[in-house]
Formats: structure tokens, sequence, C-alpha cells
């Protein structure tokens, strides 16, 4: 690859002939017609074979994924509100797990078909052999439904645990936050902190 | 010395440069407006995902590296002053993606090719798209000559394949190339000069022209 500008640098006759060729000169070069027909000529073959402007696939689902990983981190967004909601605190901490995980999803479009629900439904790669993802943009919905199928079942055993969280001042991101029952402020129910390298990590008291 | 025409490229076939729209779409954004980004993404993508196909011969990598534009764009616009058009600002950021990834990827001439260029998928509402209701056997050699450009185009630096495509694809000046590319209106000149003179010279048979001295 060049990098050395002087080894691009033009005889002067030449860049009369690209100017003459591009429309740029006026002037008459009978000499050059043949020149510039041929130049012509290429535009036009490639313009015949190379688009100029192609819908990506999924053109709808390309969008929603760009707003959907923009959409919490504005360029110029104003400073947290006084009091934030779990689910704010939730996305702050974990926007970049679902930035990364999205990016796995849908690493690559392979095939789309029509879905039941009348959208446009596409398979996309997973990280797992035995796993399938197939995206749908369902239009009643308005919404893009990913279909998860061959994940391991939960076990039945498995307890899941569900709290009515009170709204907590806002702190600073990456910050130890505490989270309160909602009816009992005095109830702490779990404490959200960084790890050594930066992840989030919940450490339930109640 | 100045520039072609401003060009018509947005898939409406309005002319960016000079269309408020997008200067009042910015501005929302660097507001904090996410809303706004996407009339501005569903506006550019066309040309982007295009743009980005053509300059890696590759369907399936274009689609997340037209992301990777749109989000680094996102990231990047309270940095943009408006000194030059949004569609040129983003231009030169698809450029540097895609320039990024062929350094990653090190595609060298004939090392690489992606049959899956032989039948892109085109979006029915393209601009520019391969005729499709010619007979089976203009087809198959219509198809070929796609692949011969493609593989014509690999062979190039990616300096002088972006800069064709900039010029015979996108149809930009000289000024806007330099703008995209942020380079001299020399270079701009010296690049295309010598990419069309190695592109004749690969695609003799079917666009001939003088090409001595194709390299410099």
């Amino acid at each position: 690859m060049k990098t050395n500008p002087e080894s691009e640098n033009l005889d002067p006759k030449d860049v009369e002939l690209m100017r003459f060729m591009d429309g740029l000169d006026p002037h008459d070069h009978p000499e050059w017609l043949e020149e510039k027909a041929a130049a012509q000529q290429l535009g036009q073959l490639l313009r015949s074979h190379l688009p100029s402007h192609a819908e990506p696939p999924s053109a709808e689902f390309f969008t929603s994924q760009i707003m959907a990983q923009i959409a919490p981190t504005g360029p110029a967004r104003a400073g947290v509100s006084a009091r934030s909601g779990f689910m704010d605190i939730f996305r702050r901490w974990c926007a970049p797990l679902a930035t990364a995980a999205a990016v796995l999803v849908v690493g690559g479009m392979v095939m789309k078909r029509q879905s039941p629900g009348g959208g446009r439904e596409a398979f996309a790669y997973t990280p797992i052999a035995n796993v399938k993802a197939t995206l749908d943009f369902n239009k009643d919905a308005g919404a893009t439904v990913i279909n998860l199928t061959g994940l391991t079942a939960i076990p039945d055993a498995r307890e899941i645990k569900a709290f009515n969280v009170a709204s907590t001042g806002a702190v600073a991101p990456g910050a130890t936050q505490r989270f309160y029952a909602a009816n009992d402020p005095d109830i702490l129910l779990f404490v959200l902190h960084a790890t050594d390298d930066g992840g989030p990590q919940i450490r339930e008291v109640h | 010395m100045t520039g072609l025409a401003t060009t018509d490229i947005a898939s409406d076939g309005s002319t960016p440069a000079q269309d408020p729209a997008d200067a009042a779409l910015v501005l929302r954004c660097q507001a904090g407006d996410s809303r706004a980004f996407e009339p501005l993404v569903n506006r550019y993508r066309g040309k982007i995902y295009a743009m980005i196909v053509n300059m890696t011969g590759n369907d399936a990598d274009a689609w997340d590296l037209a992301q990777e534009v749109f989000l680094k764009a996102w990231r990047a616009l309270p940095r943009f002053e408006a000194r030059s058009s949004f569609y040129t600002w983003i231009y030169r950021i698809t450029h540097n993606v895609t320039y990024d990834w062929l350094r990653k990827k090190k595609i060298s001439p004939g090392m690489e090719f992606d049959d899956t260029m032989a039948t892109p998928d085109i979006a029915a509402g393209a601009l520019t798209v391969p005729h499709s209701d010619e007979r089976p056997d203009d087809r198959l050699a219509n198809r070929e000559l796609g692949q011969t450009i493609q593989d014509a185009l690999k062979q190039l630096s990616p300096e002088h394949r972006s800069i064709i495509l900039l010029k015979e694809i996108d149809g930009l000046s000289y000024q806007e190339i330099a703008d995209t590319l942020e380079i001299t209106l020399g270079t701009v000149m010296s690049r295309l000069f010598y990419a069309r003179k190695k592109l004749q010279t690969l695609l003799q048979d079917y666009a001939p022209g003088r090409s001595e001295n194709p390299q410099p």
C-alpha cells in the first residue's frame, strides 16, 4: 500500500486530462476524446453491475437494532435524574453486556421468510450450535421478537425470587447501590456493586 | 479548483448536502433525542450498506459493518460541527470502518473472494440493480461479468477502490471525495487516474482504454 503522497503526483498534462474526462474543462481536446469515452465506458460498466443503493437484509430490524443500542446512551444526554427506577439502573449496568449479546445473536443473517404473523422472519447466528434463533418483526405488536429454541430447560426446583423494589436515589455509574422494599424502606433487599473487573454483581441481603 | 455540481445521493432523490432536514435531525440528536437518529439511519442505510458491500465484496460482514458505522456516528455526533455535510461525514466514517476491517482481514489481491457477491441481496427499491428480466444465458454472462468486476476491484488497493467507487458509483465530486477521505484534491485526481488505468487494464475486454503505465 502506498503511503508516500509524492509517489501519487500527477503530470500536469494528466491533471488536464482528468479535468477534461470528468467534465471540468470546458475547452475542446480532440486528442483526448477517445480516452474520455473509455473512462465513461468504464464508469458505465461499473454502474451497471454495482449497486449505489441496496437496503440491508431485514432493513427494519437493522434500524431497530441501532435504536435499541443507542437508546440508553444519548450523546448529549442530561445528567441522571435524582430518582431513578430499577430498570434505568439495570440498563446502565448491563448495557455493555446487552450490546455484546446482541452482536453475538445477530452475527449473520442467513435467510429470511414470511412469518405466520405477517412480518418477515430471519434466522440468525447463535454461538451455541444446537440453539436456533429466529427474528420476527410482528407488525401487530410493532415489535421484533427473538425466538430461541434448543435452550436447556430451567429446572422446576430452581427458586426464582421477585421483589417489589423501591426507587432509590441516583448514584454514579459503577458505584454501590442499595435497594429497599417498596412497602418498607427499612428492609434492605439487595446490594448492587462492582466486581474487581468492573462487572455488576448483586448481593442478596433479605 | 471547483468540484462537480453536488450530486443527489439519497434514496428519495433529494440533495442531502442542501437539505436542512439532516441538519435539524443532527441538532436534535446532539440534544440527546435518540429518536431523531432513526430517520437518518433509514435514509442512509441503503447507501452505506451498498458502499460497504462494494468495498468488501461480502454481504454478511457488510450488515455488521453498517451497524458499526451508525453506532460510531451516534457516538461521534457530539463532535460533529457541521463543517461538512452529514452524508460526507458519515461516508468518512464508513470509509474508516471498512478500511480498518479490510486491514484486519488482510485482504490482498487474489487471496479471497466471497461468491455471495454473485447473487447480491438487492432491495426491491434499490436505485441501481442488476437486470433481472433477461434471458438465462444473458443473465449468466451478466453474473460472470459482475464477478469479473468484483475480482478486478479486489486487485486495487483499498484507497484506489474507495475512490473509484465514490466517483463512479456514488457520483461524488472531487471536492466531496476530498472531504470524505480527508485528502487533497491532487491526491483525489491522482488516485482516480491510476485506479481507472488499472481497472481498464484488468477489464480491457469490457472497457478498453489506454492502459500503459497503470501504476506509479
